[in-house]
């Protein structure tokens, strides 16, 4: 009897245009990086049985480059997350680096990539919470050309991404700016390898006591990332510390527009109450900089 | 040690197939057909008909080793097969058409369950003593509380294996079982052979946590089965989800705690009943359920007291033996009642337990005196003074009563718990392991020593205690003395091993057998051979019917202080500190001090851990995708301080699982202060926490 | 699918399924079973090899990642010197009870002093952090860490660039 496996064909293309003519060609071949999430026991017999065909991406140099320019730090897809907090130890947002060096434990984040994290569509996945608030950029590409997709856009649904048939997430453009506060911060399930629960980024920026810029996401509760520019709007312009007045009417506002967002689980009780903790706690904590 | 050696996953005989288990789908029902495909050659699949002896394994109570026609629970193993490729046997198994009858399951979620009528109760214990119903008519105040404890997974850090080799006439099996005769007597009966045809050799173990004796057995037969149907070596090792699937878990327990108090908050009279859930088998659990029964009340002074203990069926993966079980689900309800009725009476725990707790010359709550020197007062001090609780304790009520609501709060919220605990060593009452348990051992023609035992445990380092037992006794150097290798053949049946057992009976039988050799070796020419067996005594010293009598010669006792705060945001309990004082006799004698530390370090950071798991669906871990999501596996980046603190007169007693019955409690307790909400249930997560402040 | 990599500084060929997983490639196919299965998703920390000077875990790795990759198991880190030291002030400290996590823990630990020579308590938990043991004995690995003599690293063993 022919072995799982037996049939599965498996292509190691060393170039970007070799892949994406490849993956045009073929455009339901499973795309394998990292495997941190793909290449458990039990995903993995199932990869053998379900798919003739995986394109591994680990030797396609461009989608290891990290490139800096005065307003960006763009960062391939296929990095290991290890990789990008040691080379990027002076430039990655604050908020960033803490959360990928939270990614699960070390081992893992020698193999899992960013391009992993974002696309395998688990809304509590480490990366999503930072790059939403700090307005991360992807560059999708495939044979027909290229585009750039804000990451707000990426997931139109719970597990879904945009990508097309025959497209890959080429790599990550994180703006670079100045910010006087950042925090990350997660709640996890298990010691060892931490899977988030849930998930919160904040960022201010402020002048002479007025708060020029916010911006917070929460990521874990059910099929989004939430972030709302209208909430963030009403804090602009403020003067710090809030009174408690405004912090009462924020997370009011915030409680509205997360409710219909989860449904009504136990586990879902706590993510929304949670979730508005730690945006009190966030705001509370706004004026204390920490560049 | 740094493992050079084999563990059962590392033993790969040549030509040898591998063997894969098919399992209920449905939690109780019948399988009214199953539809194999044609195999390929080199591939067999066999089910309950095919069994040659009798289709069950024993350990006292029985359950089917091929559950046939009947299932009741989602896991049960109904198939088996075997081949080459493990990556092919899946494929096969997912072929095999199967078809169920299902009927409506029966699970033990909460109180209430308890009064279903479709609740079946297996056995019943109840005593009593004094007159429990005056005292709570003419109680003061009565207190009245629930609590509640799922059923956790052990999570060894190796899965369980098991590789058979069948030759047509007897049977080799290596097996990462705890008790190699129980398995050997179980394998017999399976494939209707004589014991003496069947030959149990063990690898290297693992720390196996109590997890590999009753689920052993049924992957043993498995595997011994598989292999007698092929004629080939099968081996089968479960992956970490199929091993968290099946392999038997805690008991859950519902337990009701009505105490009657006078007008000073002294309790007058207790009064407690148990649910103990034994899963879809009974297997080992009325043990535990008498365990549980002699436990309810603590080690609380009390004139009145009734104890109604039950042990019920369930579709859930049955219950098997655990750390504390039995005893960890009463210490847990009674030390939780305890905190609750210290607050009520606003004293402080310590002051309050001292009052309360047995003394010298106490009767037990089943009988029995307190002996000289034992008691629970002695390591309640000790562990209020190491740790500072009375004032802990009381700072952190201050700060509770200051504040004025969680959800206002942005300092971390702190609480400290306490908690008193006894083990019972040497059952007293009917034959129950001890009995027969043998060591040998052998002063050789070149006078090197061989100790022949059927138990070694890792986690004990036990070898190397033997050694410096035997080298003391025989003024030997340890490198002249060998422990024989674990296999049927050669080995006398010392038990099952249990850290108890070893550190109370096979130790001191090993002394035993080395002070008769020291006697007989300028006499006797060589080889020397000697033999001691434990001999439960001809009159048991316990009724288990009146249950009167001292049920254990003698106990353990310990007592866990254990410091927490809450982040308010996250309301993730981070643990700040644990101390443990124990009572074991003279243990640091046996162990060293370094050792006996390490040990119980070891536990208290496992019991840790399953108070703090997070809850998931219990009634199907057949489809569990991450497991380790779900349990709160300590690993090195969130431990506590730990401080142990020995306070041993007399013989060595054993720890048994004292860390496990005294750490659940004292962390709830702790959570209690911290939040200010009576805790009642384990394990607790950040999630049940936030359910408390909703309610 | 044929592939060629090396196993501890040995040519090795194997010729089977694209996605069979370097942990049974090691232990069932070369019986090098000092490498260990835990948990099968990367989070015990048990299977832990060197792959290419990073310590990944090998129940992660399908066949497919392996061409001209060169491995180091548990086996060939105790060829060095390094491992000679380590094992002797974990020994010293009375490490590992059952030794199942040993390989595992020494291949990290071994991985993290060729970093630091030197590192502090918080250091040594953070790089094991994916690393469990069982019998619960975290205090005796960390102790016998610290007292591994810090040496000059010339080297890290097994990194290629």
């Amino acid at each position: 009897m022919a072995k799982p496996g037996d049939l599965l064909r498996v292509l190691r293309p060393k170039s970007v245009n070799g892949l994406l003519r490849l993956y045009a060609k073929n455009p339901d071949t499973l795309i394998f990086a990292g495997g941190t999430e793909r290449a458990t026991r039990a995903k993995l017999a199932s990869v053998s049985t379900e798919s003739k065909m995986v394109i591994y991406l680990g030797k396609v140099e461009e989608l290891s480059r990290i490139r800096r320019s005065q307003r960006y730090l763009e960062i391939g897809s296929c990095l290991p997350i290890s990789r990008i907090v040691s080379i990027g130890r002076h430039i990655l947002p604050l908020a960033l680096s803490t959360a990928l060096r939270s990614i699960a434990n070390p081992t893992v984040r020698n193999l899992g990539t960013l391009g992993g994290n974002i696309c395998s569509a688990i809304p509590n996945n480490d990366s999503l919470a930072p790059l939403y608030a700090i307005d991360g950029q992807l560059e999708l590409r495939s044979v027909s050309g290229s585009r750039w997709v804000p990451i707000s856009r990426f997931f139109p649904g719970a597990g879904e991404t945009v990508l097309k048939k025959g497209e890959i997430l080429f790599r990550i453009r994180i703006p670079l700016e100045e910010w006087d506060y950042q925090c990350f911060r997660k709640v996890s399930g298990s010691h060892i390898c931490s899977h988030a629960l849930l998930n919160f980024c904040g960022l201010a920026r402020f002048s002479k006591g007025i708060l020029e810029t916010v911006r917070f996401a929460l990521g874990g509760l059910n099929s989004t990332v939430f972030r709302s520019l209208e909430l963030e709007s009403r804090l602009e312009g403020k003067t710090l510390p809030l009174s408690k007045k405004e912090v009462e009417s924020l997370l009011a506002g915030a409680g509205e527009l997360l409710e219909p967002l989860t449904d009504s689980s136990f586990s879902s009780a706590y993510s929304i109450a949670t979730g508005l903790r730690f945006l009190r706690w966030f705001i509370e904590n706004i004026h204390r900089e920490n560049r | 040690m740094i493992a050079k050696q084999d563990f059962i996953a590392d033993i790969l005989p040549g030509d040898c197939l591998y063997g894969l288990t098919l399992r209920s789908e449905i939690a109780r029902g019948n399988i009214l057909s199953i539809k194999v495909p044609e195999l390929p050659s080199g591939y067999k699949a066999v089910t309950a008909a095919d069994i040659p002896g009798v289709n069950y394994i024993k350990y006292p109570g029985r359950m089917p080793c091929l559950a046939y026609k009947k299932v009741n629970f989602i896991g049960e193993p109904f198939l088996l097969m075997a081949g080459k490729d493990r990556a092919v046997l899946r494929e096969l198994l997912k072929l095999i058409e199967v078809e169920y009858k299902e009927e409506e399951p029966f699970f033990l979620e909460g109180m209430k369950d308890r009064d279903n009528q479709r609740c079946r109760v297996l056995k019943r214990l109840s005593f009593s003593r004094g007159k429990i119903k005056e005292s709570l008519k003419n109680a003061y105040q009565i207190v009245e509380a629930d609590y509640r404890t799922v059923a956790q997974e052990h999570f060894y850090a190796d899965t369980q294996g098991a590789v058979a080799l069948w030759d047509g006439k007897s049977l080799i099996i290596h097996s990462s079982t705890q008790d190699p005769f129980a398995l050997r007597h179980n394998i017999a009966g399976l494939l209707a052979l004589n014991p003496r045809r069947v030959r149990v050799i063990s690898p290297t173990l693992g720390c196996s946590l109590d997890g590999k004796l009753e689920p052993s057995f049924m992957l043993g037969g498995h595997a011994a089965f598989l292999s007698y149907a092929t004629a080939k070596p099968v081996k089968m090792i479960y992956s970490r989800e199929e091993d968290i699937a099946c392999t038997f878990k805690s008991p859950g327990s519902c337990i009701t705690h009505r105490t009657a108090l006078d007008q000073e908050g002294k309790p007058l009279g207790i009064q407690v009943e148990i649910t103990l859930d034994a899963g879809a088998y009974q297997l080992n659990s009325a043990h535990g359920l008498l365990k549980a029964a002699l436990s309810a009340c603590g080690g609380y002074n009390c004139p009145n007291l009734e104890v109604k203990a039950q042990l019920i069926r369930s579709n859930r993966v049955p219950a098997g033996i655990f750390p504390g079980f039995g005893e960890a689900q009463s210490f847990f309800a009674m030390e939780l009642h305890a905190a609750r009725l210290t607050e009520i009476a606003h004293e402080d725990p310590a002051r309050w337990k001292h009052r309360n707790l047995l003394k010298r010359g106490d009767i037990l709550p089943t009988g029995g005196k307190i002996r000289e020197d034992a008691g629970g007062l002695p390591v309640l001090e000790k562990v209020v003074a190491i740790s500072d609780f009375s004032r802990k304790h009381a700072a952190y009520n201050a700060l509770k009563n200051r504040r004025e609501s969680i959800a206002n709060t942005r300092n971390p919220l702190r609480g400290i718990g306490l908690a008193v605990c006894s083990k019972g060593i040497g059952y007293q009452g009917e034959d129950h392991g001890d009995n027969g348990c043998t060591v040998n051992v052998r002063l050789e023609l070149d006078r090197r020593l061989t100790i022949l035992t059927s138990i070694v445990d890792n986690e004990l380092e036990s070898s190397r205690i033997f050694k410096q037992i035997a080298a003391r006794i025989l003024d030997i150097e340890p490198e002249k003395i060998t422990i024989a290798p674990v296999d049927t053949a050669n080995v006398p049946n010392s038990g099952a091993a249990s850290s108890v057992r070893t550190l109370t009976v096979v130790f001191r039988l090993l002394e035993k057998c080395c002070l008769a050799i020291k006697k007989r070796r300028l006499t006797s020419s060589l080889p020397i051979k000697v033999r001691r067996s434990y001999k439960t005594p001809e009159e048991p010293g316990w009724d288990i019917e009146s249950l009167r009598g001292s049920p254990y010669r003698e106990y353990s006792w310990g007592a866990t202080v254990l410091e927490l705060e809450i982040d308010p945001v996250t309301l993730q309990p981070n643990c700040r500190g644990i101390w443990l004082a124990i009572d074991t006799g003279s243990i640091v004698d046996l162990l060293t001090e370094k050792l006996a530390v390490r040990m119980v370090k070891g536990m208290v950071i496992r019991a840790l851990g399953y108070a703090a798991s997070v809850e998931h669906e219990q009634s199907d871990l057949l489809h569990v995708l991450c497991p380790d999501e779900h349990y709160a596996v300590p690993g090195f980046m969130n431990l506590p301080p730990i401080e142990i603190n020995f306070i041993g007169r007399g013989e060595a007693r054993g720890i048994g699982d004292l860390p496990f019955s005294g750490v659940a409690p004292a962390y709830g307790a702790a959570v209690s202060q911290a939040t200010g909400y009576y805790i009642d249930q384990m394990p607790l997560s950040p999630g049940i926490i936030q359910k408390y402040m909703e309610h | 699918m044929k592939i060629n990599f090396l196993v501890n500084k040995r040519p090795v060929t194997i010729d089977g399924s694209p996605v069979r997983r370097l942990v049974d490639i090691l232990r069932i196919d070369l019986r090098l079973t000092g490498t260990k299965e835990g948990c099968g998703e990367g989070s015990c920390g048990s299977c832990v090899v060197l792959m290419n000077g990073n310590l990944v875990n090998s129940c992660l790795i399908p066949a497919f990642k392996l061409p001209d990759s060169e491995i180091v198991t548990i086996e060939g880190y105790a060829q060095s010197k390094e491992y000679t030291d380590l094992k002797q002030a974990l020994e010293d400290a009375g490490a590992f009870p059952c030794g199942f996590c040993s390989s595992g823990i020494i291949l990290a630990a071994g991985n993290l002093l060729a970093e630091n020579s030197s590192p502090t308590e918080a250091e040594i938990r953070e790089a094991l952090s994916g690393n469990i043991c069982r019998c619960g004995d975290y205090d005796s690995i960390i102790k016998g860490i610290r007292g591994v003599t810090a040496k000059p690293q010339s080297r890290r063993y097994g990194k290629t660039r």
